[in-house]
């Protein structure tokens, strides 16, 4: 049985772990514009569960940071926010994601020993 | 008002001014969509929007995710309450400061002179004083910050339906200022049964000594009960609501009526045949001024000083018109269609 402190120190890493994997996957997705609900429900749909707490204010941040670029849209139904990749943010993409094969291959090849 | 609606305003309430509008908007959409989601796979609204509220988390908690990471000594999920806490410092030593001020003037040979006297020195207390308890506040609220003990407490107690309970935003008393309205009524209404003695003017006397003549003049003296009802009156409703924290019909009606009460009991006064300030040459001279300044005091500077009190006392009376004519306002409001309906227990279901 694991301990409680162990417990905790593992939930805290896969947290830590969680949080940088969740802002590359929306910056992926964001290719393609998306509001707020659709883009939790593509992630969802590529088999990554992220919170709504989690996921909104991250938008927020990512496009405070200069990665995405949002547009209001006002139609007849509820208003939305869409959201897509800026170009700052298609290049900080390429980078992370050439960091991220990078990392996956050196990990793979630790953990499968 | 639904639980969404009220999730959304407390987030609002947490965030920056600058952030509130444009994050409380894209929230209520967001929700909203979530809560339809849960809705056409059969579960019930209620059940539904508790759901998606216990899901995303405290409303603290969000706003300190849209307000983005710690960047000072106190974390932003802190600082309402650090501003909470400042506030209730500085009441608590500003009441302190005015009761030793009554105190040490009561305790004096010459209150009314005292009380001038000691005003410099409290006021400078105070502020030393505040100074320092805030500075002590702040190190035990960075000790808490860093330590990350809220966090730790906080775990498990999210519950969205205790937002059902809160008054919404238009029922919920400003605390801070029923607080401060207590204060200057309480100062007030000390001031005119113990000290108006030192509404006076002071002035040379025969001796080349300072010579203070009471000015309370029989105008003001035959207001005096009223004053003192309308000013009780008002107490009695600020305690009330500081106490309940919300409003109701019956205490917009109370509030409502006090208000106009204090306005008559004004209009009182500007009208007043007798004089507010007055004395008459002999008793100044009486008093120890000079015979020819206290002629001048009692038949130039007074009436002077009685009409400029009667001019603020009439700007003093407008503002309270305009403010009743606001209330009244915000009593209809409260009572129109959509705010009852807000306002049902169906409301929140």
């Amino acid at each position: 049985m694991v301990k409680a402190r162990t417990a905790e120190a593992i939930d805290s890493t896969w947290q830590e772990i969680r949080r940088g994997s969740i802002v590359l996957a929306a910056l992926a997705t964001l290719r393609e514009e998306h509001y707020g609900y659709s883009l939790r429900q593509a992630l969802l749909d590529s088999g990554l569960e992220v919170s709504e707490g989690t996921l909104y204010p991250l938008l927020r941040r990512l496009e405070g940071a200069g990665l995405l670029g949002s547009r209001w849209e006002l139609g007849e139904g509820r208003p939305r926010r869409y959201y897509r990749l800026s170009p700052d943010g298609e290049a900080a993409l390429e980078e992370l994601r050439c960091g991220w094969r990078k990392l996956a291959e050196v990990l793979s090849g630790m953990l499968a020993r | 008002m639904d639980l969404v609606d009220r999730y959304v305003e407390a987030v609002e309430e947490e965030l920056p001014r600058r952030m509130r509008a444009d994050v409380g908007r894209e929230l209520a959409t967001l929700l909203a969509e979530s809560v339809e989601a849960r809705m056409a796979e059969g579960v019930p609204p209620r059940e539904a929007q508790l759901e998606v509220l216990g899901e995303i988390g405290p409303p603290r908690e969000v706003a300190g995710r849209y307000a983005g990471e710690r960047r000072g000594l106190i974390g932003h999920d802190m600082l309402p309450a650090l501003w909470r806490t400042l506030g209730v410092v500085a009441v608590v030593l500003g009441g302190l400061s005015l009761v030793a001020w009554l105190w040490q003037a009561g305790s004096a040979d010459d209150p009314g002179a005292a009380l001038a006297r000691s005003f410099g020195e409290i006021v400078t207390q105070f502020l030393s004083n505040l100074l320092e308890v805030s500075g002590l506040v702040l190190l035990i609220f960075a000790a808490v910050e860093w330590l990350g003990l809220r966090r730790r407490g906080r775990e498990g107690t999210w519950d969205p339906a205790s937002l059902q309970q809160a008054p919404a935003r238009g029922d919920r008393v400003n605390r801070w200022g029923a607080l401060a309205s207590t204060a200057v009524l309480l100062f007030l209404l000390v001031w005119i049964l113990f000290f108006r003695d030192s509404l006076a003017a002071i002035v040379s006397g025969r001796e080349a000594e300072w010579v203070r003549i009471p000015l309370v003049g029989p105008g003001l003296l035959q207001a005096l009960p009223w004053l003192v009802a309308s000013w009780c009156a008002e107490l009695v409703v600020q305690v009330a609501l500081l106490l309940r924290g919300r409003w109701s019909l019956f205490w917009r009606l109370a509030d409502l009526a006090t208000r106009l009460f204090g306005v008559a009991v004004l209009g009182v006064l500007v009208a007043a045949p007798a004089p507010l300030l007055a004395t008459t040459a002999a008793e100044a001279a009486s008093l120890g001024a000079h015979a020819d300044l206290a002629r001048r005091l009692a038949s130039e500077l007074l009436p002077m000083l009685d009409r400029l009190l009667r001019v603020a006392l009439l700007v003093g009376l407008v503002g309270s018109l305009v403010g009743v004519v606001r209330r009244g306002v915000r009593l209809v409001a409260s009572r129109g269609p959509g705010a009852s309906a807000a306002s049902s227990p169906a409301g929140g279901a």
